[in-house]
């Protein structure tokens, strides 16, 4: 399945808190980290923040638009099973696609 | 995803570059504020800056009228050069064909137009200026013809909220992407007149509810509501991200002379930014920590909804209660008292 970021999508990364959630993981504190949005996307008057690993998912789908070529990179960059990662990749990308950040093609 | 938002710099930034205008509103907020005091043209180059360096992609230009402002265009140009994007409310009434080219030239995202009534004579009335009604009109016109997205704004008041929707059919002919429509704010000569023009809680509730079902009929343009208080509808399904009211969450105000207050309509000055670190301010000032953790004070500590409005809108709670944290006079729904 095809997807591609939808036109006109405004993104900042929020710098302290990319950081702030670097230096929680370095800390061995990923839970923590995990709560705290790094890059704010805005469509529309849709906005909404992803935390680190749906930035690496996020970054991978600007040059990328294969979901299991996707799902393949995001597996190997967090060491994790490609069939899991591949259901979650699916399920936040949808949820993208739901608030117009992401469309099918 | 996140559980926690928090943004390191404000989304968007509302700029005053001047107070003068070419109208008097009868529910206008600035009619009373001091013109003397304005930014020069270099230091709202040093606000562009600033604003750049925090990477804050949204300025929206206010008034006072913007078209008045003799370095409006110099000053867009300069914003956008620098990664910012600009937007103009304006009253439309110097919004010539030449100035819609210039507006197109310049670089302006989109251009809103307040229109206060489907009624052209109310409209004038309101805005205490004949033949205003047609000129914004004619800015829509002239916003269409060079290609540049158009919005309206309509401030919500006895004036319009029984007959508003009369005002879609036109905006469609016009081509307006997106109708605003503006709670009414009890600020300035808002405050002086509400008697005369804010709805009763019980007629927020009936056009709250008309609006929505308008809304969820017009399918080829977007209508938008500022006001918290929505999600007392049941019928209201949006969810936001940032809960309750936006000032000083996701926006700042910023005066003509620099002053930054959370709102236009909140007159809490939290600093200036020609003498003050922005960004230290938007993490660390206690008027806006208090703004982003509201404590329920009144009818909200039983309120069922509070959790998504949080008090309504804060600039009226403020106004006419002199504590943000107060419900909103809005509110039409009864206290519950637990036995």
């Amino acid at each position: 399945m095809k997807v591609k970021v939808s036109d006109d999508v405004f993104e900042r990364i929020e710098e302290e808190n990319l950081r702030e959630a670097q230096n929680l993981i370095n800390k061995g504190m990923a839970d923590k980290a995990e709560n705290l949005g790094v890059i704010t996307l805005i469509k529309g008057g849709i906005m909404t923040q992803l935390n680190l690993t749906g930035k690496a998912i996020w970054d991978v789908l600007k040059v990328k638009n294969s979901i299991e070529e996707i799902a393949s990179l995001i597996s190997k960059e967090f060491e994790v099973d490609f069939d899991t990662c591949l259901e979650d990749v699916k399920i936040f990308i949808q949820d993208l696609v739901d608030k117009g950040f992401v469309v099918y093609e | 995803m996140n559980n926690t938002f928090i943004l390191n710099a404000p989304l968007t930034i509302n700029l005053t570059l001047s107070y003068k205008c070419n109208f008097s509103c009868h529910h206008c907020y600035s009619r009373e504020e001091d013109f003397k005091k304005e930014m020069t043209f270099e230091e709202l180059k040093y606000v562009v800056n600033i604003l750049s360096d925090w990477k804050v992609p949204f300025i929206n230009l206010g008034g006072g009228e913007p078209l008045l402002h003799p370095h409006l265009f110099d000053f867009v140009k300069y914003a956008s050069s620098k990664g910012l994007q600009c937007t103009m409310n304006t009253n439309g009434y110097l919004l010539d064909i030449e100035t819609a080219e210039k507006i197109k030239q310049t670089g302006f995202r989109a251009v809103g137009v307040s229109i206060d009534s489907p009624v052209e004579e109310k409209h004038d009335f309101f805005r205490n200026k004949k033949g205003s009604f047609k000129r914004a009109l004619n800015a829509l016109e002239n916003l269409a013809k060079v290609n540049v997205k158009s919005t309206v704004s309509m401030v919500v008041s006895k004036l319009n909220f029984e007959n508003f929707h009369e005002l879609i059919p036109i905006l469609r002919e016009y081509k307006v992407s997106q109708l605003y429509l503006h709670n009414y704010k009890c600020s300035g000569l808002g405050y002086k007149n509400m008697e005369q023009y804010d709805l009763t809680p019980s007629e927020w509730h009936d056009f709250y509810a008309r609006a929505l079902t308008l809304k969820k009929e017009t399918k080829d343009l977007v209508i938008s509501f500022d006001d918290p208080i929505l999600h007392l509808l049941p019928q209201y399904e949006e969810h936001h991200l940032v809960k309750g009211s936006t000032c000083g969450k996701l926006s700042l105000n910023i005066r003509a002379n620099g002053d930054i207050t959370p709102c236009g309509f909140m007159p809490i000055v939290i600093g200036n930014i020609l003498k003050d670190d922005i960004i230290k301010l938007w993490k660390e000032s206690p008027i806006l920590m208090n703004l982003r953790n509201p404590i329920p004070n009144g009818k909200c500590k039983n309120c069922g909804v509070y959790e998504n409005c949080l008090g309504g809108c804060k600039a009226r709670a403020y106004m006419l209660t002199g504590d943000f944290h107060n419900p909103d006079p809005h509110c039409w729904k009864k206290e519950v008292i637990n036995q």
